[in-house]
């Protein structure tokens, strides 16, 4: 237009990178998000999730023999109670909490690049929890017996114990999981309702029209329906913060060197969010090649963002790796010096290394833009910031255990298959499940998207630069 | 029209956000009290444009909350210290050894209001409600897609069939459409 | 259950070892019982005098019933049947004690056992009797699984076919009646202390002049017997008295191990005590591998078995120069000189100790050295003053016999055509040299009562089940002499036969009645005129008062001993190449009698921690020298006989020398002792051997147990060992864990070790919690006294037969999962070196050992973690483990700082331990009956996926509570009497290590102990409180000795002294 010519226009440079690439509109939004759920099942689908879904079988039967045989299946024994049936639980509520950290605390921090990828990440969330979740359940001897764990006279007319960390992993996680769910759900329903609209097929439309709970874009329904995800947002930003800081009191509330240590809490929760950023990646980067289209929503900014905060929260684990050595030279016990100096270069020491490397040195490579832009090398570090997570757990539960007060009493630790399957089949559930949430569900936020889209703004000018 | 439909209002579609905003005031000034706009996404300053204040939903949360805080606290201190009282690490049975259900507390307080925040959409904006006239309207479809719509209800006193659909369309309304229920 | 009152018939295919029963159970007044539930045999029991048969018969009938009702079917239909009116004196859930005592190698042990609804359960000392005084040994207490062991011998065979006793009967008169004077009939039998068998030798001597009696024991005392006899002349048989000994001197005699007998242990431990004012004693040892004696030793020198004899002679002209001993110094000269030199300054120092105490020392040699090194030691005693002071000598129980090797002579001279074996498994036990199985086959017929089909039984036309001595009538006598009764229990399960029975059939006797046989003998031995009064207190107190043999004198014939040195003495140098082999008794499995005992199998080697297996162990030095690793397999030949065995290294091992402990390698020792491929054979499990190595063919009848010139090779194989104890340093904790000082410390400031570790630095504990009240008028807690302590471990299996505690198997000790839950730390200490590192010296390192069970913290750690109050805390100081709450998180074993919490990782009490990975619902599940029968009623059996821990036995406890409260009646006092009852550790420590008790009863002797100047607790800096407190160990060098100054170094702070020195208060609070 001629006035928008005129109109103070800012130098190109100064200007922010569009959230949405390629000035792209509504009805784009509408239908590049939509045809991913409503066109016919590609092939690729079919080749990733029939494997996957066999992975997950195994390891639902490596599940069923051991609740049949006992624990003993596993390699766990006298010291070594727990080993990687607990890694496993730490890790995946790990990963369970980039997607409400994105959903929650971005939202708060109006971080508007979080749109594109909430919706998959909060996916991503509740599969990992469900995983998580599968751990603390089976790996209790008596796993018929796991309901004492509620907050009810058991069958002996005793109640739990409350002041049993692992009875507030109870409450944590279940809370967390219910949230999340809540939230995402609250999420989807204007984008079931664009399903809904777009059905074609009337069985579609019943079930997405169930789903949306015949939600209908009314300005009075959005006025609390945003305060509500405003509230939720509150609500989940500290839950989120408390879930993995419960988990840490796990370890941190007992005596064992290595694991009563006060620094455990933040670097437990740092260290979630940034496995937790890895595992989002991993999952949104594969799924932009096989849906190009996705690159005007998930941009390079978005990877480039999402590496920064991989970079910050790397480097925070790094640093609480090297306090707790400091803290235990420093503090002169010697059960703790030992048990410090048993975890770098005791029994298992390579883990440690391996734990150093994968999380501390392998992110500083995203202090180059070009390295962070470079979707290859992002998804490589991904790869070892997933691996390093894992090792962490392990390296502090095992190493720990094994070699603890009594020298008579320390004693090694080896994985069964049955504990290797398991873990393996936990990637079978957690990933196929991913693949059924992009194959029936939106995998990107439309309604949230399009808020950032300029048209948006009622004060916006068509025709004027953003 | 074949049979009689009771009519449930006029709607109107408009270009953009701006058009539907601005036409949001107008109806607002001319007094209008039953209608309603409906958009893909909530649009900025739109509640002040149809002269709403600010959702009151937080006042249930709050309720909701504090139950939560309550119920924790009951449901650890009276089986610990009263129900049944077991010495535990010697621990003694009193308010003092409290901060070990912290963790519950905060955990019960956030639970129970996510819940009552769900509900209470639900209720406030009377859903789930499968069937509503406005989907009757067949361009209606693309309110969730890219189309923007204010409709005014046939209950509303100051409605008229002729009139509204008239101003409407001074508003830049497109496809005024009368809405059968 | 529902309840019925006619009984169940056996359902075919029922389990076949009931058949004897079920024999018993046939007989129409059985049936008659059973419908009417005992009316009969009540009234006859109702009847003034018993008849202990009529009782045993209704035991029978009793666990008969229990047994016809065991299904093997997979849900077992149960029914209850009550005895309406009870066995005699039997209240139901309420335990009968009888005095018996159990046959071993070294005399009979007096027990006490204990019977439930009669169903022997547990094994205890008999208490009155001076050489248990309550106290057992391993083999006592595991003695019970033995009886109930489902492999034992159930059928009469002939030829290998099923027969039945009345057939075995009938065949043994015919030998009888066809053996006309005894030639050619031929009896191997083992050592046994009973007079009645020595009773039935004289009749079968009488009535058969030429048959031959051949006794054979593997690890008997034949060369202490040729020592003695050429030391005093006679037939004699010597015995320390450690009460007596100030200076201890043992060459290679492991007395407080596989050599032990309780009297003596308890004997020295007393001396050892620093407590009432007692003169503690100083032990000086010379062996060639770390033994439990060795442990103790204040000062220990490391020399080759076969080099013993040179350090004895060394030491010999030492005590000879400085005591100016004739006799003595003549024998040194007589004997041929030696190469080899010891350390001149040890020898002389320890000699100069030992003479400075003439009457007062105390020299021993190993039984399992050369007679003439024994007699050396005589010798040197003589010298020294101690005969009939220190050293005793008493009347052999038996005379002499005939020797193996001269029965497989008359066996290989075609002499013997019935060979009668009792017991003895020469077939696998043999001397390799007189290849007797093969001479075996010379005899037309063998007859073998053998408590298993072993590798004997192959030989036998007729085989016998031999009776367990729990299940037969019987008399022996104790290690002092004295007369002890044998007494069955319950009837034989398998219809076994006791060897007196048998002998009295070649006796000719009647039909073999064991009581009556018995009671002659007690008659004849007690000379008493009212046997109707004086054979029930006999039989109520277990042996016959006053019947304790007197010291005969003792009188070195000096020239004898000079001969037999001069003779035998000689020992060539070892070589820096060849190998010298000792072969030792087992501490598990003895000569290999207990093999299929799984509770021995599982008990770790006291020292080397080994289950389930023997090793030969090697000294660090040579097992680098071969580049060997724990496990890798070795040949080792001497003199043409080869074996292949696993290494083991042993700290403190001499070096070129190879220890091989006998009786493993059992090819037909029943399941669980067998050689074979044990457990998980199912998805990706590996099979994992088991039995051990069989070493007796390196043993010939000349040189039994010490061959010099081994060669040794690596054969490039490895085999896994289970070892429960992966780490034997103490990683320069043991000033926190185990605190050990010198005497001279001890007598500076009782309370030195009061600060010793961590404790130096701890502040005073500033709690914010008051604790909630332990408001019972009981307060449990425990002492153990690590000065007292040897580290045998018999108390893991003591606690393991009273809490029904289950045997995992190898291929889980190996994973780590072995269910004790006491167990024996076993480290090996040395002090800081120059660069400040514990822990470096491992050919010479101290060996301490540390009983390890549930501290029963006051604020324990792992309550707090356990989400579902599984485990909390009793009103009476007891950390409770509640296993019907348990859902098995482990969480609570992960947070205790003693790891003593044990997980059933797998349901090893119902499934089968060579089937635990197979799937649970397609492999069969079930406890043997045998074994069923052999659980404690009063402790719960778990259940796989729960945790379970020591309870302090706290079934005793209640029992003691209930006890009192009975007695009480109405009166208000509630308090148990102080000491009336302990746990079963406790009561079966010979040295009494283990003190329990009530700590809030001033009275009783643990509350006295714990506030003691040594008691200390474990971990003090994590607030624990614990209930256990350990007593600061002490050692007695000799300042003079070399490396005296270093003794305890492991222990004591790095800054010495002052810590302790300016103490206040008492190190228990």
């Amino acid at each position: 237009m001629a006035d928008g010519a005129v109109s103070l226009e800012c130098p190109k440079e100064l200007q922010r990178v569009p959230l949405v690439g390629n000035e792209r509109k509504f009805p784009w939004i509408t239908q590049t998000v939509s045809e991913i759920v409503e066109g016919r099942t590609p092939i690729w689908w079919w080749v990733f999730f029939l494997p996957l879904a066999a992975l997950a079988l195994v390891g639902l039967l490596c599940i069923g023999y051991q609740i049949s045989n006992g624990v003993g299946v596993w390699g766990e024994n006298h010291p070594n109670g727990w080993a990687w049936d607990i890694t496993n639980f730490v890790f995946w509520i790990g990963i369970g909490h980039a997607g409400t950290l994105i959903s929650a605390i971005l939202f708060l921090t109006r971080q508007k690049w979080r749109t594109s990828i909430n919706r998959a990440s909060e996916a991503m969330t509740l599969f990992a929890v469900m995983c998580a979740a599968i751990f603390p359940g089976i790996h209790v001897g008596r796993v018929w017996m796991a309901w004492f764990l509620a907050p009810i006279p058991n069958a002996n007319a005793i109640w739990p114990n409350f002041r049993s960390p692992l009875l507030w992993d109870v409450f944590a996680v279940s809370t967390y999981f219910t949230v999340s769910v809540l939230f995402w759900y609250t999420g989807l329903v204007p984008d079931l309702a664009t399903l809904r609209d777009r059905a074609k097929s009337r069985v579609t439309q019943f079930i997405y029209g169930i789903l949306a709970l015949g939600w209908r874009g009314s300005n009075r329904h959005w006025r609390h329906y945003e305060m509500a995800y405003l509230i939720l947002a509150g609500l989940s930003t500290p839950l989120v913060l408390s879930v993995h800081s419960i988990v840490s009191f796990d370890f941190a509330t007992s005596i064992v060197p290595g694991w009563h240590t006060t620094i455990f809490p933040p670097y437990f929760v740092a260290g979630a969010i940034f496995g937790g950023f890895a595992m989002v990646l991993t999952i949104l980067l594969p799924a932009r090649i096989v849906y190009p289209k996705l690159d005007d929503l998930i941009t390079r900014n978005h990877v480039d963002k999402m590496a920064k905060i991989i970079l910050l929260t790397g480097s925070i684990v790094g640093y609480a790796y090297l306090m707790e050595l400091f803290i235990a030279w420093y503090g002169v016990n010697p059960y703790e010096r030992a048990a410090f100096w048993n975890r770098a270069f005791g029994w298992y020491g390579w883990t440690y290394f391996a734990m150093m490397f994968c999380n501390v040195i392998s992110p500083q490579i995203f202090w180059s833009k070009r390295m962070r832009n470079n979707y290859v090398v992002v998804f490589i570090v991904c790869q070892f910031v997933n691996c390093g997570m894992w090792f962490e757990r392990f390296v502090i539960i095992v190493t720990s255990l094994a070699q603890d007060f009594l020298p008579s009493s320390w004693g090694h630790y080896s994985p069964s298959w049955v504990e290797i399957w398991t873990f393996a089949g936990t990637f079978g559930i957690f990933l196929s499940l991913f693949l059924l949430f992009m194959r029936f569900l939106p995998m990107i936020a439309m309604s949230e998207v399009k808020i950032v889209v300029p048209e948006a703004d009622p004060h916006h000018k068509p025709g004027a630069a953003h | 029209m074949a049979e009689y439909r009771k009519v449930y209002g006029l709607g109107a579609e408009f270009e953009s956000t701006a058009d539907l905003l601005h036409a949001a005031e107008k109806v607002r000034d001319s007094g209008f009290k039953r209608w309603d706009v409906h958009t893909p996404f909530p649009v900025h300053g739109m509640d002040a444009a149809m002269g709403l204040g600010k959702s009151w939903l937080s006042a249930p949360v709050l309720i909701g909350g504090t139950t939560g805080l309550i119920t924790a606290l009951c449901l650890t201190m009276i089986p610990s210290f009263g129900l049944y009282p077991v010495i535990v690490h010697g621990k003694p049975f009193d308010f003092f050894t409290s901060p070990a259900f912290m963790p519950i507390f905060f955990e019960l307080t956030v639970l129970f209001s996510a819940f009552t925040a769900v509900f209470s959409i639900m209720v406030f904006n009377r859903l789930p409600m499968w069937y509503h006239p406005v989907f009757n309207w067949e361009r209606f479809k693309r309110v969730t897609d890219d189309g923007f719509f204010l409709v005014i209800e046939a209950r509303d006193p100051k409605f008229n069939e002729a009139k509204t659909r008239e101003m409407l369309e001074s508003f830049g309304g497109k496809h005024v459409t009368l809405i059968h229920d | 259950m529902k309840r019925i009152v006619n009984h169940p018939m056996e359902e075919a295919g029922g389990r076949k070892y009931w058949r004897s029963l079920g024999q018993l159970g046939d007989t129409p007044e059985y049936r008659g019982w059973l419908e009417r539930e005992f009316p009969q045999g009540a009234s006859e029991l109702s009847g003034g005098e018993v008849s202990r048969r009529a009782f045993l018969r209704l035991m029978g009938a009793s666990s008969a019933l229990a047994g016809l009702s065991l299904a093997a079917c997979r849900r077992p239909e149960k029914h209850l049947v009550a005895f309406t009116r009870g066995v005699e004196w039997s209240i139901p859930g309420k335990a009968l004690f009888y005095a018996t005592s159990m046959p071993t190698r070294k005399g009979h042990t007096p027990l006490i056992a204990q019977t439930h609804d009669g169903r022997p359960t547990k094994i205890e000392g008999n208490p009155l009797h001076a050489v248990s005084g309550g106290a057992t040994g391993l083999f006592e207490q595991a003695s019970i699984l033995d009886l109930y062991d489902p492999d034992r011998a159930r059928e009469f065979k002939h030829a290998g076919k099923v027969a039945t006793a009345e057939a075995f009967e009938k065949a043994i008169d015919a030998i009888v009646g066809k053996a006309g004077d005894g030639a050619g009939l031929a009896f191997l039998l083992e050592d046994s202390a009973s007079p009645t068998r020595e009773r039935l030798r004289g009749l079968i001597a009488s009535k058969f002049p030429k048959a031959m009696w051949a006794v054979y024991e593997p690890l008997g005392n034949t060369a202490a017997a040729e020592a003695a006899k050429a030391a005093f002349g006679a037939e004699v048989l010597v015995r320390p008295d450690f009460s007596k000994a100030d200076v201890v001197l043992s060459l290679d005699c492991d007395f407080l191990g596989i050599d032990s007998q309780t009297d003596q242990a308890r004997a020295y431990a007393k001396r050892r005590s620093v407590d009432g004012g007692n003169k503690m004693n100083r032990l000086y040892v010379v062996e060639n591998r770390f033994t439990v004696t060795g442990g103790m030793a204040d000062h220990r020198l490391r020399a080759q078995a076969s080099q013993v004899g040179a350090v004895a002679l060394q030491l010999a002209g030492e005590i000879a120069r400085l005591t100016g001993d004739v006799a003595l110094n003549s024998i040194v000269n007589a004997a041929p000189k030696t190469g080899t030199q010891f350390p001149a300054d040890w020898i002389k120092e320890c000699a100069a100790d030992l003479a400075g105490k003439k009457g007062a020392s105390l020299v021993l040699v190993g039984e399992r050295q050369r007679p003439a090194v024994q007699a050396l030691g005589y010798a040197i005693n003589a010298a020294l003053g101690n005969l009939g002071k220190t050293l005793s000598g008493a009347k052999p129980f038996n005379k002499p016999a005939a020797t193996i090797v001269e029965l497989a002579k008359a066996l290989g001279d075609k002499a013997v055509k019935t060979l009668v074996i009792v017991g003895s498994n020469p077939a696998y036990n043999a001397p390799a040299d007189i290849d007797f199985a093969a001479k075996a086959k010379n005899a037309e017929t063998v007859v073998r009562l053998g408590d298993d089909e072993d590798e004997t039984a192959p030989l036998a036309t007729w085989h016998a089940p031999m009776a367990h001595y729990l299940e037969a009538w019987g008399d022996g006598r104790a290690a002092d002499g004295s007369y002890l009764s044998v007494q069955p229990m319950i009837l034989p399960l398998f219809g076994g036969w006791s060897e007196i029975d048998l002998l009295a059939k070649f006796a000719a006797l009647p039909k073999p009645k064991g009581a009556e046989l018995v009671q002659e003998t007690f008659t004849k031995l007690s000379g008493t005129k009212d046997v109707a009064t004086d054979w029930p207190k006999f039989l109520y107190y277990g042996f016959l008062t006053g019947s304790a043999a007197g010291a005969a004198p003792l009188t070195l014939n000096a020239d004898a001993v000079a001969k037999l040195a001069a003779e035998k003495l000689s020992l060539p140098a070892p070589d820096a190449e060849s190998f010298e082999v000792v072969l030792v008794s087992d501490a598990s499995v003895d000569d290999g009698r207990y093999a299929n005992n799984g509770w021995v199998q599982e008990f770790p080697d006291p020292v080397s921690k080994l289950t389930w297996d023997n090793a030969a162990w090697i000294s660090p030095k040579s097992a680098k020298k071969l580049g060997l690793e724990n496990g890798d397999v070795i040949e080792v030949s001497v003199s043409g006989a080869k074996i292949e065995i696993p290494v083991l290294i042993v700290p403190g091992s001499a070096d070129n020398s190879l220890t091989i402990a006998l009786g493993y390698g059992r090819t037909a020792a029943g399941r669980v002792g067998s050689v074979a491929a044990t457990t998980e054979r199912y998805v990706f499990g590996d099979d994992v051997l088991s039995g051990g190595f069989n070493a007796y063919p390196l043993a010939t009848s000349a040189e039994p147990y010490i061959r010099i010139g081994a060669k040794v090779r690596s054969v490039g194989r490895s085999y896994l060992l289970a070892v429960t104890q992966e780490h034997g340093s103490l990683e320069g904790r043991g000033g926190d864990l185990v605190r050990e000082g010198t005497l001279k410390q001890y007598t500076e400031n009782p309370k030195f070790s009061e600060k010793f570790g961590m404790d130096a630095h701890i502040p005073e504990n500033r709690s914010l919690y008051a604790h909630p009240p332990l408001n019972d008028i009981h307060q449990w807690g425990m002492t153990v006294d690590l000065n007292a302590c040897t580290g045998c471990g018999v108390c893991m299996v003591a606690c393991q037969a009273e809490n029904n505690i289950p045997i995992v198997g190898k291929r889980q000790v190996i994973d780590g999962r072995e269910m004790h839950w006491i167990r024996a730390d076993r480290y090996f200490a040395s002090g800081p070196n120059a660069d400040g590192k514990y822990d470096q010296d491992m050919d010479e390192p101290e060996m301490v050992s540390q009983p390890m069970m549930c501290q029963h913290c006051e604020n324990a750690p792992c309550e707090t973690v356990c989400p579902v109050n599984a485990t909390v805390h009793s009103e009476d100081g007891l950390n409770v483990m509640a296993y019907n709450r348990c859902i098995g998180t482990r969480y609570c074993a992960n947070n205790c700082p003693f790891k003593v919490r044990r997980f059933n990782f797998f349901d090893y009490n119902e499934r089968q331990l060579t089937e635990l990975r197979k799937w649970n619902l397609i492999s069969d599940r079930g406890m043997e009956d045998t074994l069923k029968m052999s659980k404690n009623p009063n402790v719960t059996v778990r259940m796989r996926g729960v945790m379970e821990k020591c309870t302090f036995c706290v079934q005793r406890v209640q029992e003691a509570k209930i006890a009192t409260k009975a007695n009480g009646r109405d009166s208000a006092n509630v308090r148990i009497p102080a000491d009336s009852f302990t746990s079963a550790c406790a009561q079966v420590c010979p040295t009494g290590a283990i003190v329990f008790g009530d700590i809030a009863n001033p009275e009783s002797a643990v509350a006295k102990i714990r506030t003691g100047p040594r008691a200390y607790e474990l971990l003090k800096y994590l607030n624990l409180s614990t209930r256990v407190l350990y007593l600061t160990r002490l050692r007695n060098p000799n300042p003079r000795m070399p490396g005296a100054e270093t003794a305890a170094a492991y222990s004591q702070p790095k800054h010495h002294g002052p810590h302790g020195a300016d103490a206040k208060k008492g190190g228990a609070h």
